[in-house]
């Protein structure tokens, strides 16, 4: 983890609690352990783009201004 | 990355039919959904059908649109879509992430594999998924705090607390071995 975003943190932590910098070395494991469990979340660029076309190859453009109304996004 | 104005501008152009605003605000938003999803299910092909769901729902309701927060709004219609699918999906009701399956089912068969996560599983599950969010926000999503508020449309300093116990309850529930283990892991590999 960047030292940076780390500092942040914990001056974040001791801003809404004082004492915790007395367990420092055990906060610093622990915001390490969490950032290292960070998943991979394996994002598919691929799939957005195809879903992106998708929601927008199904919608229809208001065509009315009764659309205006209400609901103006809807599925063909 | 959109500002607040932005995204509400751009929202309140989509709600008219302007496209062109929806597919802004898809793209300054798919990964961050999508990873929201993902680290509530750890699956990425469960993640992609939700994330789906999310923007059909989004493009069919823009229209209703009539709040000041649109990131608070797509957050609730991801949190709800994750609900419903666990929901429907399970014989107890009270589950709204995969963390919270029971201790019967072993999470890592639904989780793609690995090892850290593997340590500190119990120690997540034993939070409340409100905790589990907002560590997820900050540390996995790495937002800052301005937009978890933004999002759970709550106070920055109010997020701020609860993120300090949220970790703090945390700290309690690691055991000083898995601490050690921890410890010889991070330092191992530096």
């Amino acid at each position: 983890m960047q030292k940076d975003k780390l500092d942040l943190i914990l001056e974040e932590l001791y801003a809404w609690n004082p004492e915790l910098k007395n367990k420092e070395a055990e906060l610093i494991k622990l915001i390490e352990l969490m950032v290292k469990s960070k998943p991979d979340t394996k994002f598919d660029e691929a799939f957005s783009e195809a879903l992106k076309k998708d929601l927008l190859s199904h919608r229809i453009l208001l065509d009315n201004d009764d659309g205006l109304k209400n609901n103006n996004f809807y599925l063909i | 990355m959109l500002n607040h104005e932005e995204e509400l501008n751009l929202a309140n152009k989509a709600r008219l039919g302007d496209s062109e605003a929806f597919a802004t605000l898809y793209n300054a938003n798919i990964k961050k959904i999508y990873d929201f999803i993902y680290f509530k299910t750890l699956n990425k092909e469960l993640a992609e059908d939700l994330v789906s769901q999310v923007f059909l729902k989004v493009l069919k309701n823009i229209g209703q649109f009539k709040s000041d927060n649109f990131a608070a709004w797509l957050y609730t219609i991801a949190r709800n879509t994750i609900i419903d699918y666990y929901r429907s999906n399970r014989e107890t009701k009270n589950i709204e992430d995969c963390w919270d399956l029971s201790d019967g089912v072993n999470l890592t068969d639904n989780v793609d594999d690995n090892l850290n996560l593997e340590k500190i599983k119990e120690a997540m599950k034993s939070l409340s998924v409100s905790d589990r969010e907002l560590l997820i926000m900050r540390l996995w999503l790495d937002l800052p705090f301005k937009e978890i508020a933004l999002n759970l449309n709550k106070k920055e300093a109010a997020v701020k607390v609860s993120f300090g116990r949220a970790l703090n309850r945390l700290r309690g529930k690691v055991t000083p071995a898995l601490f050690l283990l921890i410890s010889l892991s991070i330092y191992a590999k530096r």
